[in-house]
């Protein structure tokens, strides 16, 4: 299971706190540096990650998202 | 995973993610440190051990923080003691964690017998390498990558040039950045940018110059975009053929006609000439004219009447018709250029670079940056970004280019050979005098016999994947795998489009399996230590050519021995016994990348690139060239070169000084260049404009992303971007198969409307990342004179829905 630390950019980091409970995965916020929030989500697998990415993109007002730590000590090789 | 575990990784990632939100937040207006903030990796316990490496992927240079355990990395996060990003990463720095753990991991060579690829020892490997290069040695090239390491490539380099003494040695950077280079050797006489990402810090107007880095370059993009959110007020111009991501973020869109960039750089010169707005005084201290002259990369001197009179008729009207871009537009990009209160920073990587007139809009943006003043002061600079993350460090300045030799040398300087043959103890003459094949002739004499002039009967890949990266595929790769006096030799990491067609296949450890060192965008060389072992018998790139080195060296090819008879990677321990690092088991007795680094960093000063002792890289998260010993035996790093505040190679009083000049005066030069059509335009058989590149899910070629469920489920395959109006035309429903043709090649692929990006009308998007939908089967492989980059941006093709249309 993928442990995801993002930093979200928002102009206003505060409205961007009350919502982000709401979006499934949702483990844990820090607080605001600026317009900088720090966030952690949890998803079943790497499936999952990107449907996460997606959501969180398309919050409104959120500029960019960035990575900060990803743990997938319990994932397994892929294969095309 | 338990939940005192999860519990537990909660904490470290949102410390890890606090830090990174402070540190970055920080950078702000004042380099102040970031706030102390618990380190994150300290949560994680002893059971794993952390270590920095730069990003695998492109040319940004990240730095993360690698955690591994039990031999496996198990976790990532950003470093926060890192400039370049501060402990953010793209989401494909997540994924440089997992590239590694693909299933199918390419473990043990593979030889083609009887038609299938068969699994062979190591030795036998290096036997039938060594055959192939005794069959002829000057037949024998190399094809490598702006993702070799430095000292892969300077070995590669060593053992071609200086062993083989042929220059048949060339990289997959010849695709994306060779206009670059030209375009900085053509205006200041040696290749690079003059300023860094601190620019993106301090510029009030970053224009995007064909270039999409919200997809290609995220870390650098959202650092742009972060000032915005802090309230700083930061104009975003995108100058673009189709709207991308980046378009999104910016205040001015200016669509213009593919090609016409030169016309509209000409616009903002004649502006500036025009308006009085032009930085006078600098252009007279530290500027010339120039103008072009066939086959001369340097072109030919022209007065400022001349360059005045040849600006003339790039009036904003006539660059309107020519480019589509409203007059008014140009207008507004002249004033902004005239407006000396303001710091402009221009970027680009291959919307200018992929381009047959790439020298020549690369040196038109220079020189608006020059004539206007917009250059030399934090936050005023022309900025090439590259893709690839040593495209810089291993190719341009390691100098794998058929022409180059370390250091910013050129084979055809005698002096520059003589260097080299110093450094490497070579007698006088084994380096040749004449550049090597280019890519795309490499290929090309690969392809055809012997007789018709095919003089390459062996080519080694090695870290990039030409089967499907190379343009005009069926013309360029597709022959010699017909002929059986060719022999493709191919090392990577994955099975991919071009190891299912070699003959050899060799398979390679990558990033963090192997010690390394990286070049990003900014001058900047970064150094990183073995981690985790390679899987099966996967090896160092370095150790296949020092291995294939030392099996020439028992069959007694006179290049692999310097001019007093030893190995030309001849290494010795601390008590000056020879440690036979042609063995693998003994390869990692010494770090051969530091020996390497150390012969190398001699070259540096030639072109005043100074680079440091290797152990001064071990310490930081990369210098930036050049970099210079202090009075008390520190080395710092140079961010802006040519000014003299902060370039030490600028004497006190001079201002600026171009001191690899042309001209040899300390003058940079202003070119003109004109508007010329491009070489295929759309007519009335191929009505549409092609252009290929990149997505955000999959880096380069898709053999690492692809292998990642998230990015493959996100974007599973190639598509064609269509504009909704042309589709409706068509009678061509969104996801429908449609085929997209040129007078090379044709494929079936699904239509997206109203996508990711936004072509206009009569134009299409393809990218390149899926190996099963090869679009360079249909691209054009006319490249620039000058730097030979092809044009991946422009072609023209038709497009037609599979099905026919139904009935009325």
């Amino acid at each position: 299971m993928p442990v995801l630390g993002f930093v979200l950019t928002h102009p206003r980091p505060e409205r961007l706190r009350e919502r982000l409970p709401e979006v499934p995965g949702f483990a844990a916020q820090g607080a605001a540096h600026g317009p900088r929030l720090p966030a952690v989500f949890h998803t079943a697998d790497q499936r999952a990650d990107e449907a996460l990415l997606e959501t969180l993109r398309g919050l409104d007002g959120v500029e960019s998202v960035d990575l900060a730590f990803a743990d997938f000590s319990d994932l397994e090789p892929v294969c095309p | 995973m338990t939940p005192d575990r999860r519990e537990f990784l909660t904490l470290t990632a949102l410390a890890a993610a606090t830090a990174a939100a402070a540190a970055t937040s920080a950078r702000a207006a004042t380099p102040a440190p970031a706030p102390a903030t618990p380190d994150p990796r300290e949560r994680m316990g002893a059971g794993v051990t952390w270590n920095k490496a730069p990003c695998r992927f492109c040319g940004t240079g990240c730095h993360v923080q690698v955690g591994t355990q039990n031999g496996k990395v198990v976790a990532i996060a950003g470093d926060t003691a890192a400039d370049v990003n501060k402990g953010l990463l793209c989401v494909k720095g997540y994924h440089v964690g997992l590239a590694l753990y693909g299933a199918d991991r390419l473990t043990t060579p593979l030889l083609r017998k009887n038609g299938v690829q068969v699994p062979i020892s190591w030795e036998e490997a290096l036997r039938v390498l060594a055959d192939r290069v005794m069959l002829d040695p000057k037949g024998f090239a190399m094809y490598g990558s702006g993702q070799w390491t430095i000292p892969e490539g300077y070995a590669a380099n060593k053992f071609m040039k200086g062993g083989l003494g042929s220059n048949h040695i060339d990289p997959n950077a010849r695709l994306c950045m060779a206009s670059a280079v030209t375009g900085f050797l053509a205006t200041y006489g040696v290749d690079e940018p003059a300023g860094c990402f601190d620019d993106l810090d301090a510029a009030d107007v970053i224009i995007l110059w064909g270039n999409n880095p919200a997809e290609m370059h995220p870390v650098l993009f959202s650092r742009i975009v972060d000032r915005r959110s802090r309230g700083e007020k930061v104009t975003i111009i995108d100058i673009g053929t189709r709207r991308t991501r980046s378009t999104a973020h910016a205040q001015h869109y200016l669509q213009f006609k593919p090609h016409s960039d030169l016309a509209i750089a000409n616009g903002i010169a004649h502006l500036l000439l025009a308006n009085g707005t032009w930085n006078k005084e600098f252009v007279e201290r530290h500027c010339a004219f120039r103008k072009p002259q066939e086959k001369e990369l340097n072109g030919q001197a022209m007065t400022f009447e001349e360059y005045k009179a040849a600006l003339a008729e790039y009036t904003p009207e006539r660059v309107e018709q020519i480019s589509g871009v409203p007059a008014r537009d140009i207008r507004m990009l002249g004033e902004l250029f005239g407006n000396r209160e303001l710091r402009i920073t221009s970027l680009w990587c291959m919307g200018m670079n992929q381009h047959t007139r790439g020298t020549a809009i690369n040196c038109l943006v220079h020189g608006v940056h020059l004539l206007s003043g917009h250059f030399g002061r934090p936050g005023d600079a022309p900025t090439s970004l590259t893709g690839q993350p040593s495209a810089c460090g291993t190719v341009r300045e390691v100098g794998t280019l058929a022409h180059a030799l370390p250091g910013g040398g050129n084979v055809t300087k005698e002096k520059h050979r003589q260097l080299a043959e110093k450094i490497w103890n070579l007698p006088a003459g084994r380096i040749l005098d004449k550049p090597g094949h280019h890519t795309v002739e490499m290929w090309k004499r690969f392809g055809k016999p012997k007789a018709d002039g095919g003089d390459i009967h062996t080519v080694w890949v090695q870290v990039t994947n030409p089967a499907q990266t190379l343009p005009n595929l069926h013309a360029l790769v597709d022959p010699s795998r017909k002929d059986p006096d060719k022999f493709l030799v191919v090392s990577d990491v994955y099975p991919t489009a071009t190891t299912r067609i070699a003959d050899l296949v060799l398979p390679s450890a990558m990033w963090v399996e192997k010690n390394g060192m990286f070049g990003n965008s900014e001058r900047r060389t970064q150094q990183w230590f073995k981690q985790v072992q390679p899987p099966g018998q996967a090896r160092d790139d370095c150790w296949q050519t020092i291995a294939l080195s030392h099996e020439l060296l028992l069959r007694g090819h006179a290049g692999m021995k310097d001019k007093d008879g030893k190995w030309i990677f001849h290494t010795t321990d601390t008590k000056g016994q020879e440690v036979p690092i042609w063995d693998f088991r003994r390869y990692y007795d010494v770090n051969v990348d530091e020996r390497l680094f150390e012969e190398y960093r001699q070259f540096s000063t030639m072109k005043h690139k100074n680079l440091a002792p290797y152990q001064e890289y071990v310490k930081t998260r990369g210098l930036r060239w050049p970099v210079i010993q202090q009075k008390d035996g520190t080395w710092k790093e140079t961010r802006w070169r040519f000014a003299e505040f902060d370039d030490p190679f600028v004497a006190a009083g001079k201002g600026f000084d171009f001191y690899h000049s042309t001209t040899e005066d300390g003058r940079a030069q202003i070119w003109f260049n004109p508007y010329e059509p491009p070489p295929e335009s759309p007519d009335a058989e191929y009505p549409f404009w092609l252009c290929t590149g990149r997505v955000l899910e999959h880096w380069h070629s898709g053999t690492m992303t692809g292998r990642i469920p998230p990015l493959r489920a996100a974007m599973p395959r190639a598509y064609a971007e269509l504009h909704r109006e042309d589709a409706r035309r068509l009678g061509i429903t969104n996801g429908e198969l449609v085929v997209v043709e040129s007078r090379r090649g044709s494929l079936q692929l699904p239509c997206w409307i109203d996508g990711r990006g936004s072509p206009p009308q009569g134009s299409v998007f393809v990218p390149f990342f899926d190996e099963r939908l090869l679009v360079n089967e249909l691209t054009l492989d006319a490249h620039d004179p000058f730097s030979k980059q092809p044009d991946y941006k422009k072609c023209a093709v038709r497009v037609r829905r599979v099905a026919p249309p139904k009935a009325e």
